[in-house]
């Protein structure tokens, strides 16, 4: 490198280096005025807090929980508010949300438990196989009737069956409500062609044919894609949330059933009219919703509480875009819908802490599932992070910067009916207006997905191992690469696997130990 | 040198590489391109070339986030002393094995060969890294890492591609190794040195799922991790649809470009530094004599 | 004590001669050891001690009883491993996006580093020397993204130029016919400039005598590349492709398994996607051991065969 341009050229890394380590410091001096003075003490109180009379010991445990970017630290303002408030030395470990499945393996493996993990598939093999291993406490005994623990009675009582292993309570359930997901659809495009907001999976075909073969953009071009195919939605219109059984009495995984393969068939009829994407099985869930996004595609399926942003993001390319929730489609057998299981993973306690300790951090998770807590622990500090509009919490500059699901991670909380139908970005009332929309799903008969709770050993080897196929031959069956019969001969091959057919009892021994007979 | 006018043999040689700079870089300018865009007018998958609408403001959120910067920080430290530690290991060790007669070396190049094939797994290594005491430190990203097969292999070819006499006349100087190591080896290896550097700082620089594993804290998060969880995609982190994949606050497109740019500037920097090691020999006069 | 130089060629070296030798070897590198000593301590420590872990490819692991009393199930895990009835596919997969990254990208950056060294101006070689390697840092993830918007058959640029064109558009992603050329494009311009790097130093350590003398010999541009370039890198090139070669069944693991969709799946499986969802699924460690002793036999014996035929040709391997 030249002398001169070297000199210009390490002159302008200085300058950017410095520029950049400037803003840290400008930020964190901005943090510190919001957070507090840090104390320079570390973090045992072990001094009696003046707000109770009988001085207890805090009680000190260590955790494992999911890692968003940024996590409140053990010395911030809010963690020192916390374990005040709660009279805990919560330390935890904080493990990147992607990938963390794998360091709770590891952890597992090591034998080097914290006392409390987050467990965020409460079904993930591992994990299950550590809880029929006796790794966690089994706190269906301590749990009781729930008289001692008042605020977990109030939590989704679904997630307290549903979360079971084997009949006994191992985790304590992250809830929230059922209603979560709805097919979301352009309202503008429907108006524009005349259509009606269609409610039955019939009606919905023939609206999403007319769309894909229209120009509802206005672009130009025939380049609209009607709908992605989305089993976890569109499958229970064909009867996959009802268990379906062999001449033994077991039951049938429901990818394997001549239902699900109907689902497929609507979803080829989709394909051959044009209304399906040609590469749709490559889609990731962010490029669906960009396609959403983008005015590419009429329909996605998502949270509902994602309807505000989807339409301030729909309305850059197109201002006269408005969007509308579909909970649900009627089905020949049933209805199109997500109805969530009310929980969202869980806290598991290491067998390895006394019981005195297990109770205790019962005890503390009781208390923070007091709905009072309810914002302190998914929001943060009322004021610092978040303030209350309407009678709901809104995230102020900081609390944008800092709190995200990080925050709930290591708590238990009450259950929020509406968890995953607010925006936090919008107002009140519009929110109040998508709950009503979505409380439409409490009309109909919404069923969990009963493959994500009944468990079998079996099922899990094999499909870990068939997982790729299977999903190579819908996606084939739909696109035309292979035909109908061929799809349903393979769904026969499994079905008649002995490897598969080990599944089936386990499948009826877990379903009644879950639902009863 | 010559200078006979441009030839065909010229020309075409400026074509292919600048067809070949075009398209490398193509890219990057679409990435910058979508950070410096306002937010409010980005729309995914249209083709940005230039900024529609210039705006820092992508840069100055990340900039402003505390753990940004400290990821930044942890990534610099744990680059800066792991590469010198590299360094010191892999070449002293490299040398030392070019020595083709020194006993037991058939012995110890069958372990770096067999640890170049061969490697026992996460879990042993956790464990180790746990028994040590290094969870959650730098050391714990540093010192599994000191050297590795591969570098010392390269290593230890660009050292016996150095002249023998240059050795001879030393050690008739009265050098033994150490002093030949330090006075002639490693200053006539600058090419390899800066090439070694720069291999190694960017595996620093580009650690995440070491990072992942031992670190507890999240003021330990290394730059990588902290990049790789803003640009965790709804549908593919692994746990399926628990409700894992919702982020409060997902950061848009062109904070995550920004991200990126930002976790890859400081370490592009490095290269121009690195660079004029290896583009004119070093090797003038030095047998003559 | 000192023998006669004679008495030596007399008779057969004996043990205790042979010792004389070794010590007086010793002697001759004493100062090599301490050289030597922090790294091979470094080997010891994190690489050879940790080897215990490879005996969970032959124990059904159980962590809840621990690594000894876990069953023992001796070579069962490497016959699911054979008999897994894809086994075949991903070991086709592996293979050829192995070869073709050995026979199709291996001499890439080697041809992009002579025709760096040979561009005249010392300016635009600097700035295409710096521009180049830049693909490398950009992750995969991101890349994928960016290969999704520009090759995707619905919304891909690259389509919309050939619809335009008056083209039916291209399923680049989701043919598997297609597959194995985009892995070997998208690797090949992510890591072709990063490549030169190794050569390009080689390059500049070549004397600059020995170019004299080639002009001297009346060799023209084309004859000095030939003659003294080349076979000046050759110990590099020669050693990258054994190491290459040792890394066989290494295909590049993120790429794939973000590439890969139910399309292409036929294609995209390999052994690393595989040995990863068995181990996410169900946390079984002894799968990835299992998988990465195959490999490491696999790469052990191509690595020896290399070798062995490199120094058979004259040149020398890399041990």
């Amino acid at each position: 490198m030249k002398r001169k341009f070297r000199g210009l050229y390490y002159g302008v890394c200085i300058l950017l280096l410095v520029s950049v380590l400037l803003a840290a410091c400008s930020s964190n001096s901005n943090n510190n005025a919001g957070n507090g003075q840090k104390p320079a003490e570390s973090s045992t109180p072990t001094t009696n807090s003046t707000e109770k009379p009988a001085a207890k010991d805090p009680l000190v445990f260590t955790g494992m929980a999911n890692l968003y970017a940024n996590a409140p630290a053990k010395d911030s303002e809010y963690w020192k508010i916390m374990e005040d408030k709660f009279n805990v030395d919560y330390t935890v470990n904080w493990s990147p949300a992607d990938n963390y499945q794998e360091k709770l393996d590891l952890v597992l493996a090591s034998g080097d438990i914290p006392d409390v993990m987050q467990i965020t598939n409460t079904t993930a093999p591992s994990n299950l196989r550590a809880a029929k291993a006796g790794a966690f406490w089994d706190l269906t005994a301590a749990l009781g009737d729930f008289s001692n623990y008042p605020n977990f009675k109030k939590l989704n009582p679904s997630a307290w069956v549903l979360s079971k292993v084997e009949g006994k309570n191992y985790f304590i359930p992250r809830t929230r409500g059922n209603l979560d997901s709805a097919l979301f659809i352009r309202q503008d495009w429907l108006d524009t062609l005349k259509l009606k907001t269609p409610t039955t999976i019939e009606k919905f075909a023939e609206v999403i044919k007319v769309i894909a073969k229209s120009d509802p953009d206005g672009n130009g071009k025939i380049d609209t894609i009607g709908v992605i195919p989305n089993p976890g939605y569109f499958a229970a219109a064909f009867g996959t949330r009802d268990p379906v059984r062999d001449s033994n009495g077991g039951i049938i995984h429901m990818n394997l059933t001549s239902n699900y393969a109907d689902y497929v068939e609507y979803m080829r009829s989709l394909y051959v009219a044009g209304a399906i994407a040609d590469e749709f099985a490559l889609f990731t869930g962010t490029q669906q919703e960009e396609m959403f996004m983008t005015g590419r595609s009429a329909t996605f399926v998502k949270n509902s509480w994602h309807k505000y942003r989807m339409e301030q993001e729909t309305a850059k390319t197109d201002p006269n875009a408005d969007v509308t929730l579909i909970p649900h489609l009627k089905g020949p057998k049933g209805y199109a819908h997500i109805y969530d299981l009310g929980y969202f993973g869980g806290m598991a306690i290491s067998k390895k802490v006394s019981e005195e300790k297990m109770l205790g951090i019962l005890e503390f998770f009781n208390a923070t599932s007091d709905p009072e807590n309810y914002n302190f622990v998914n929001f943060g500090i009322e004021g610092v992070h978040y303030t209350i509009v309407d009678g709901f919490p809104s995230l102020t500059e900081q609390g944008k910067k800092e709190v995200n699901n990080s925050f709930n991670a290591p708590f238990i909380f009450a259950t929020n009916e509406f968890a995953k139908v607010d925006s936090p970005l919008a107002p009140m009332d519009y929110n109040l207006q998508t709950r009503e929309e979505m409380k439409e799903l409490y009309k109909i008969d919404g069923k969990v997905d009963i493959f994500k709770v009944l468990q079998s050993d079996a099922w899990t080897k094999e499909w870990s191992k068939i997982k790729d196929e299977f999903e190579s031959m819908e996606a084939k069956a739909i696109s035309g690469a292979i035909t109908m019969e061929e799809f349903r001969a393979y769904q026969q091959k499994l079905v008649e696997d002995p490897d598969i057919i080990a599944s089936f009892p386990e499948f009826a021994k877990s379903y009644e130990e879950f639902f009863g007979k | 040198m010559k200078s006979k006018g441009i030839s065909v043999a010229d020309i075409i040689i400026y074509i292919a590489v600048g067809l070949i700079s075009l398209i490398s870089v193509a890219p990057f300018i679409y990435v910058i391109s979508i950070s410096l865009t306002d937010p409010s007018v980005y729309v995914p998958y249209k083709l940005y070339l230039i900024p529609e609408k210039l705006s820092l403001t992508s840069y100055s959120y990340i900039l402003s986030t505390p753990s940004f910067i400290t990821a930044l920080k942890n990534t610099i430290i744990i680059t800066v002393i792991g590469t010198a530690l590299n360094i010191a290991f892999t070449f002293t060790m490299a040398y030392g094995l070019t020595k083709k007669e020194l006993p037991h070396r058939g012995l110890i190049m069958g372990i770096v060969i067999f640890t170049l094939l061969f490697s026992a797994g996460i879990v042993p290594n956790y464990l180790l890294v746990k028994n040590l005491g290094l969870m959650n430190s730098y050391w714990a990203l540093i010192l599994p890492a000191l050297t590795n097969s591969w570098m010392l292999i390269i290593a230890k070819s660009f050292i016996d591609s150095l002249p023998v006499e240059l050795e001879e006349s030393a050690r008739m100087d009265g050098c033994n190794e150490i002093g030949i190591f330090f006075r002639i080896i490693m200053p006539l290896s600058k090419a390899s040195i800066a090439t070694l550097t720069l291999f190694f700082a960017v595996f620093h620089w580009n650690t995440y799922f070491t990072a992942l594993v031992y670190m507890n804290d999240a003021d330990k998060q290394t730059l990588q991790v902290y990049v790789k969880s803003l640009l965790i995609d709804a549908s593919t982190s692994g746990a399926g649809d628990t409700g894992l994949a919702d982020l409060l606050n997902l950061p848009s497109e062109t904070v995550r470009m920004a991200t990126v740019v930002l976790a890859m500037a400081p370490i592009m920097a490095v290269y121009p530094f690195v660079q004029r090691y290896f583009i004119k020999g070093v090797m003038l006069g030095s047998i003559k004599g | 004590m000192q023998f006669p130089a004679a008495y030596n060629e007399l008779s057969k070296p004996t043990l205790w001669e042979k010792w004389k030798k070794q010590k007086r070897l010793y002697h001759k590198y004493r100062y090599v050891y301490p050289l030597i000593l922090p790294g091979f301590i470094f080997f010891l420590i994190f690489k050879i001690a940790p080897m215990w872990g490879l005996i969970f490819a032959f124990k059904d692991y159980n962590p809840y009883v621990g690594l000894l009393k876990s069953e023992w199930v001796g070579f069962q895990n490497f016959i699911d491993f054979f008999s897994n009835q894809f086994f075949y596919i991903m070991f086709r997969n592996t293979l050829v996006i192995s070869l073709m990254d050995l026979l199709l990208y291996f001499p890439a950056p080697i041809i992009l580093a002579l025709l760096l060294s040979e561009v005249r101006s010392e300016k635009f070689k600097r700035l295409s020397q710096s521009i180049v390697y830049m693909p490398h840092f950009l992750s995969w993830v991101v890349i994928s993204g960016i290969t999704f918007f520009m090759l995707s058959s619905d919304i891909g640029l690259v389509n919309k130029v050939i619809v335009e064109g008056g083209g039916e558009p291209v399923s680049f992603l989701s043919d598997p016919k297609l597959f194995w050329w985009v892995i070997l494009g998208q690797n090949t311009w992510k890591e072709v400039g990063w490549g030169t790097i190794l050569f390009l130093a080689a390059i500049s350590q070549i004397d600059p005598v020995q170019y004299e003398a080639a002009t001297i010999d009346g060799a023209n541009r084309f004859q000095k590349l030939l003659n003294v370039t080349i076979p000046s890198i050759l110990p590099t090139i020669i050693v990258l492709f054994i190491l290459r070669i040792g890394n066989i069944m290494d295909v590049g693991f993120e790429q794939v398994l973000l590439m890969g969709n139910p399309f292409v799946r036929d294609v995209a499986e390999v052994f690393d996607t595989y040995a990863y969802r068995q181990g996410i699924n169900q946390g079984n460690f002894s799968i990835a051991i299992t998988v990465g002793i195959f490999k490491g036999v696999g790469g052990l014996i191509m690595v020896m065969l290399s070798n062995h035929i490199v120094k058979k040709l004259g040149h020398s391997g890399i041990y």
